[in-house]
């Protein structure tokens, strides 16, 4: 009988071994690492001041997490004044359980790209509560059709080469498509989504940044899709962890500087900066909105307060989620988002895992790290990743 | 309770506080070959390997063997294998000796006598203990830090040189912080080469080889205490007649030899050192010259048959030395 922690060891090792062998996973593996490591290059040349910024943004992130139950009141207090619904949830059930009372069942949901809500599952949730659910980044759109799950937090479907894309795409639309005609796949798809979007009653995205004084949510994306998602359907659902909270908006804008350029970016196809349901009433109190006429927050937990307080593992805590790491580290070149928990991948993704999944969940990641410090070289807010997998590998030791 | 932690590391983790040596080798074997004078007692500085080129150059040779039972660390046939062959005593694995690796610390007393560092060898090593510090056995680490101290203590020894990164790492980052008394003043060779060339003690001229490529041991180019970049560089550079090249990642954002994983992803921990090494030989260099045991044998793996194309630092300047 094996027990427990060697049924997920022998997963673990199973399935990164499978990766290991697949010539397509480790073809889409390497053409998106080693791009990222020649646009960083070249970015940190153009924009010097870049890293500068990003201590900035070290100590906004500090200053947030120190004063964090105040940001959260204030955060739900300013977006409450706009108008919106504010939700606080405790763990992924609870977040699950809010969303779908909001959403109910036989609804169109068009969802943007977000980590959080792979973390609670928010997808697979509704679908089984019996709406219709559709991803409208590609890469998540991609990751949908796969049935498979994110390797990157920034390009979920990194580790799907284009030719497995035009594969995958063929079965879904039963027609031919050429791989290198990479634009007519992307075509497809927003074709595809375009219909969902204005059929949609609810759209659901996240956050990378709210800014708690003027109660906004600020969106870095590239494709659009976005702003699709936000003002189409009548009534839009925001999740996003409370780590994402920072004082104001200067300071959420210079955070989201930071995190775009170490996702690669120059600038971003769009920042959305969202602030709430706007309306205007007529004498006799008719209201006519803008769109979307309802905001829902969602604020989650689900162990980013324990994270906080833990003092050996708070830095983890101030992770912006640019991916920066994930594509500098040369375990992740070989076997991508493998190298981690069931939704945050590679090292800051390892110590993740094992605050929101717990040590059995995480070992095999936590034993997977080279502790070369590669990451933190790169990391914008030099979070000491290799220090905390020694702090875990000793709380593991110690729980024997 | 519950097994977190492989087996295999748990395994690994007695071997070091029972034999003082992962592999279970006799002490006796990391400096047997040692050039120098080997010393018993007030032996005042002396040049400690850690027994990692010893034991590196043993898992080299046994790789074939160890290569099935480090892959899979879910295994349970890994485990009762591994035990049976690395067994009490390291009475097998002693058989495995491996010269190319057991040359290097003899090569390193020479340097030392050269420039001029009076340095002996001990008649016995303990292990460097680095694996207990990488695996998270912290109290393991700390009772193990005690005794090195005691045994260093024992053998009257001030001054300690170091010669490869493992040991520099957790004599710098935690023994000399954590262990009360751990009070001995650390050297590294790289350093006293690096200081011997300012002075003029020693020349280097290579003849036959043109140029070399530099892999950085992560504990030197990453470290978040002394980083240790330039020093081996500056050496490279100094030996005449000798062009150094240097990979796309290098410095800080060199990729790591895939050795941490050695024990427990045997395969995943081949595959990246067969990247790393295609990066550097990329640079068009006869050699990779490397700083550490570690990254060698594994790098050697995937060289194969051409595995003579890594050579150690210490190796390097032991060749350019004017005979
Ligand atoms: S740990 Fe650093 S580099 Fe990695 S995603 Fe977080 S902020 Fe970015």
């Amino acid at each position: 009988m094996l027990s427990e922690a060697k049924k997920v060891w022998k997963k673990y090792y199973d399935e990164f071994s499978k990766a290991m062998r697949d010539k397509s996973f480790r073809t889409g593996t390497t053409r998106a690492t080693e791009s990222y490591e020649h646009k960083m290059k070249k970015l940190l040349v153009e924009y010097p001041e870049t890293p500068e910024l990003a201590k900035e943004v070290r100590k906004i992130k500090e200053e947030a997490v120190e004063n964090i139950d105040e940001l959260i009141n204030k955060t739900m207090e300013s977006f409450k004044r706009h108008g919106a619904d504010v939700y606080y949830a405790k763990n992924a059930e609870e977040a699950r359980e809010i969303i779908g009372k909001i959403i109910g069942t036989g609804k169109i949901v068009v969802k943007g790209k977000s980590i959080t809500s792979e973390e609670i599952r928010l997808r697979e949730y509704l679908i089984e509560k019996g709406n219709e659910v559709w991803e409208t980044d590609l890469g998540e759109f991609i990751i949908q059709l796969l049935h498979d799950r994110p390797m990157h937090v920034v390009t979920p479907s990194l580790h799907v080469p284009r030719e497995k894309v035009a594969e995958i795409f063929e079965k879904t639309f039963k027609r031919k498509f050429d791989p290198q005609d990479v634009p007519a796949l992307v075509r497809a798809a927003s074709e595809f989504l375009r219909d969902k979007y204005y059929n949609a009653h609810f759209g659901i995205i996240g956050a990378n940044v709210i800014a708690a004084e003027e109660g906004a949510a600020i969106l870095i994306h590239n494709e659009g899709n976005i702003r699709f998602v936000a003002n189409i359907p009548d009534e839009l659902i925001i999740l996003a962890g409370i780590e994402k909270i920072v004082p104001d908006l200067e300071k959420a804008i210079k955070t989201a500087i930071v995190i775009s350029r170490y996702a690669s970016y120059k600038l971003a196809g769009y920042y959305e900066i969202i602030g709430g349901a706007r309306y205007i009433q007529d004498n006799n109190g008719e209201k006519a909105y803008s769109k979307p006429r309802k905001i829902h927050l969602v604020l989650l937990d689900n162990g980013r307060k324990k994270m906080m307080n833990d003092p050996e593992l708070r830095e983890a805590s101030y992770c912006l989620r640019c991916g920066a790491c994930m594509y500098s580290c040369t375990v992740f070149k070989i076997i991508a988002g493998k190298f981690g928990g069931p939704t945050y991948m590679s090292g800051i993704g390892a110590i993740w895992t094992y605050v929101i999944n717990g040590s059995l969940q995480a070992a095999p990641a936590i034993y997977t790290c080279l502790l070369d410090g590669r990451c933190r070289e790169r990391c914008p807010l030099n979070i000491d990743i290799p220090r905390m997998i020694r702090v875990i590998r000793k709380r593991l030791a110690e729980s024997q | 309770m519950s097994d977190y932690i492989p087996e295999i590391l748990r395994v690994i983790r007695d071997q070091i506080m029972k034999y003082k040596n992962p592999l279970a080798i006799k002490m006796s074997s990391c400096t047997d070959t040692c050039s120098g004078d080997i010393c018993r007692e007030n032996c005042e500085t002396i040049m400690y390997t850690g027994c990692l080129y010893t034991t590196m150059g043993i898992v080299e040779k046994i790789g074939f063997m160890l290569s099935k039972v480090t892959k899979n660390p879910a295994s349970d046939l890994s485990i009762k294998l591994f035990k049976k062959f690395m067994g009490p005593g390291g009475k097998l694995a002693a058989k495995f000796r491996n010269k190319e690796f057991d040359i290097i610390p003899r090569k390193a007393m020479e340097i030392l006598k050269r420039i001029g560092v009076n340095a002996v060898c001990l008649d016995e090593e303990p292990y460097n203990g680095a694996l207990l510090y990488d695996l998270g056995f912290h109290e393991e680490l700390i009772k193990y830090g005690e005794y090195l101290r005691d045994f260093f203590k024992s053998k009257g020894v001030k001054k300690i040189i170091l010669i490869d990164p493992h040991s520099y790492d957790v004599f710098m980052n935690f023994y000399k912080k954590e262990i009360k008394d751990f009070d001995f003043e650390i050297l590294n060779i790289i350093d006293l080469i690096n200081k011997a060339i300012d002075e003029g003690k020693i020349k280097l001229k290579s003849d036959e080889l043109k140029t070399v490529t530099y892999h950085d041991p992560c504990n030197y180019s990453k470290s978040t205490e002394r980083r240790i970049i330039e020093e081996p560089r500056r050496i490279i550079r100094s030996i005449e007649g000798l062009d150094l090249r240097e990979p796309e990642y290098t410095k800080n954002f060199s990729e790591c030899c895939g050795g941490p994983l050695e024990f427990i992803f045997h395969e995943l921990s081949s595959e990246i050192a067969e990247m790393r090494v295609n990066e550097l030989l990329a640079t068009g260099a006869e050699k990779i010259i490397t700083a550490c045991p570690i990254c060698s044998i594994n790098f050697r793996r995937v060289l194969k048959k051409e595995k003579n194309k890594v050579m150690d630092i210490i190796d390097l300047v032991y060749e350019s030395m004017e005979r």
